[in-house]
């Protein structure tokens, strides 16, 4: 208990300042890399003094998070909450309860056992997360729900009336998370890449593949070159496996019981294995749906969709913060066009929000032009003519680039695509998979018509929607759809009476 | 079930037709200021001489270390690319400049800019974060200042209007900010005399 009202968080609040300490240290790459750097020095010449080093180094640590955890003070009254930190730079944060959107939540494996949580604050305007409370009960964080919403909110735990529950992922939807993250995939092109780069490893494993073979099964000894594919493609497989393995064991890690619920107008996801979070987001203030298929994820006719928040993009120089946005890390057709209703409501009912929906409409081809001539054939016109003057005839391989970036551009035009309606703008892009964002007209920041040389002469143009979030562009429009589009999104964002956040 | 007023309608939705809607196109543009067209050149020409500056004092220390005598070949060619430099720096914002304009509108501010690639900008009143006005040293040497247009987000960028003059700049700021808290100020914020029109290209 501090002084005149103010409020200290229990003890363990320690851990969370310790890992934010921590987590600042970390993210400061040249911070890593110097101290790294001199304590691998140390060692090789001092072992005792970098021992003290490391250890003073520690005890600094926790001094710093107990520092931190003892200035950290915080008060809720009638119309707010107030938090006030810092050692030397104090700093005191007034939130209105009418400008906060939403209270998201975390809780580690130490405050499961414990029965604590941390809360993040969202407000309209803000770049991030604008307030903290670390290691608060869960009784406390009902409280605060429930002096947020008109109507008593039952706890998160709870399932009671009002509460529609939208999806709940079992363990083989998680699993299919982890087989379907698009990283592995461009892990698998990199090994298959890197292969031939690590040759003396290769020999290795060749040379114990054909001992193992020679020594158990003898009738192989004759196998030759074909050793050698399987032992490459073994290798591989491995690789790939291993990683996958990965994939999946992270996936259980942060979306194992995943349930997203929808409470009047706040959806709330919550998901983790160890350290369980809990988004609060507010449908209002969603601005931008974006859904996501790769190869893998189109093969099982599932989606990965995120809906971004005003405020939940990341401010500049940061990372995005996942606490910010509500993600639905699988849905099928079904759910992905009942999250799109929920989100926009009345607004955009005759459009889809499905990659391979058939009423997406083609930019022009000449969109192929600009990639193919700027990045293909410019650069592999110069290339071929250098290589060719240094090493003869060889050089005209370069001109292969060329080939290569048509057949790209070719596909990702494919890819592209736009529909809309009266009240929304669904654009869909990708390469070998598709990206599909929507967003509300109304809900527009800016505008922008811009055309290319190219464009003027074939009467095209490119659209630039700007959104709070992110920017959605219709390149190689005709000019006329582009100039109408412009001004009626101006009409609908100037017109409208409904907040944008 | 209640009665309906027979001699007026009780509700009015009328349509509202696309085509009439205000293009950002027919709107009349108003030119920079021509002084940004020498405070351009001004400020791309220093840029250009400070290059000059650190290149030659490169070729004189090539020239006299002999083992750095290898590549004095690139030299000539870095002069050569300097001087072009040059006169783009001075070419260029004759070309540039005259081709930029601004419109104020009743509901939203438009900015529009390129000489190949060209594009309009328009930015909503309801949609500004805040306004501010600022210059550079050589703008306020040439009496000239920006105004700046936030809006949020961070992937949109801001509309930035350089080459104003000062004074029409800080008007214009305020307008802007006065739209945006709803005040009407009902004064076109661009004097009608001074503004030379853009040729559409």
């Amino acid at each position: 208990m501090g002084t005149d009202g103010w409020l200290r968080t229990t003890p363990l609040a320690v851990f969370f300042f310790l890992g934010r300490t921590v987590k600042g240290l970390v993210s400061n790459f040249a911070n890593v890399a110097a101290s790294a750097a001199g304590l691998l020095i140390l060692i090789k010449q001092h072992v005792l003094i970098a021992a003290a080093g490391v250890a003073i180094g520690l005890v600094l640590l926790v001094v710093v998070a107990l520092t931190k955890y003892w200035f950290f003070q915080f008060r809720v009254e009638e119309d707010g909450v107030r938090i006030r930190q810092g050692v030397l730079r104090k700093t005191q944060l007034d939130m209105r309860f009418d400008r906060i959107q939403g209270i998201s939540t975390e809780q580690s494996l130490l405050y499961r056992v414990l029965g604590l949580v941390t809360v993040r604050f969202t407000t309209a305007g803000a770049a991030g997360d604008e307030g903290h409370l670390p290691a608060v009960t869960p009784e406390f964080v009902a409280r605060l729900r429930q002096r947020l919403d008109a109507k008593p909110v039952p706890p998160a735990e709870s399932n009671a009336v009002g509460t529609e529950v939208l999806l709940e992922l079992d363990g083989s939807d998680v699993t299919r998370i982890g087989l379907t993250d698009p990283r592995v995939f461009q892990f698998a092109l990199v090994v298959a890449a890197l292969m031939p780069a690590f040759g003396g490893a290769y020999e290795e494993a060749y040379e114990w593949a054909a001992k193992l073979a020679t020594q158990s099964l003898a009738m192989l000894v004759n196998l030759g070159p074909l050793l050698g594919v399987l032992t490459v493609l073994a290798l591989f497989l491995g690789v790939v496996l291993v990683f996958l393995v990965g994939s999946v064991v992270v996936a259980f890690l942060r979306y194992h019981g995943y349930e997203l619920r929808q409470q009047g107008s706040v959806f709330r996801a919550s998901a983790g294995l160890l350290t369980r979070k809990d988004v609060t987001v507010d449908v209002g203030k969603l601005q931008q749906l974006t859904v996501r298929q790769g190869p893998v994820m189109g093969w099982m006719q599932r989606h990965r969709v995120q809906a971004l928040p005003a405020g939940g993009g990341p401010a500049v120089g940061e990372m995005p913060d996942d606490a910010q946005k509500l993600v639905v890390p699988i849905a099928g057709a079904r759910t992905v066009e009942n999250l799109r209703e929920r989100v926009f409501g009345s607004e955009g009912r005759h459009v889809s929000v499905l990659p391979r929906d058939s009423r997406f409409a083609l930019f022009s081809p000449y969109a192929i032009w600009p990639p193919v001539l700027w990045v293909g054939v410019a650069p592999a016109i110069v290339a071929s003519a250098v290589v060719t003057t240094m090493f003869g005839s060889v050089g005209f391989v370069c001109l292969s680039w060329a080939v290569i970036v048509a057949i790209v551009a070719c596909q990702r035009w494919r890819r592209r695509g736009y529909l809309h309606d009266d009240d929304i703008l669904v654009c869909r892009s990708g390469f070998l998979g598709y990206r599909v964002e929507a967003a509300l007209f109304r809900k527009a920041q800016q505008v922008s018509v811009s055309q290319s040389p190219l464009q003027r002469r074939k009467d095209l143009a490119s659209l630039h929607v700007y959104f709070a979030t992110g920017s959605v562009t219709l390149a190689y429009v005709d000019c006329d759809t582009a100039k109408r589009l412009r001004d009626y999104i101006l009409y609908r964002a100037a017109s409208s009476r409904l907040a944008w956040h | 079930m209640p009665r309906f007023p027979e001699d007026r309608p009780m509700f009015v939705n009328p349509e509202i037709p696309l085509d009439a809607l205000p293009s950002a196109d027919a709107v009349e543009w108003h030119a920079l200021d021509p002084r940004f067209v020498r405070c351009r050149q001004a400020r791309n020409v220093v840029r250009t001489l400070i290059l000059f500056a650190i290149v030659g004092i490169a070729h004189a220390v090539v020239a006299n270390v002999p083992k750095l005598a290898a590549v004095g070949w690139v030299f000539p060619w870095l002069w050569a690319l300097g001087v072009v430099r040059l006169c783009w720096a001075v070419f260029w914002p004759v070309v540039d400049i005259p081709r930029r304009g601004f419109a104020v509108r009743d509901k939203d501010i438009l900015y529009k800019a390129g000489v190949f690639w060209r594009s309009v900008t328009a930015v909503p009143y309801n949609r500004v974060q805040h306004a501010e006005t600022g210059n550079s040293p050589m703008e306020r040497r040439f009496g000239l200042a920006r105004l700046t247009v936030f809006t949020a987000g961070t992937a949109s960028g801001d509309l930035r209007i350089e080459g104003l003059d000062d004074a029409r700049a800080k008007r214009l700021r305020i307008f802007v900010v006065g739209k945006v808290r709803g005040e009407d100020l009902g004064a076109s914020m661009v004097d009608a005399e001074d503004a030379a029109r853009i040729e559409s290209a």
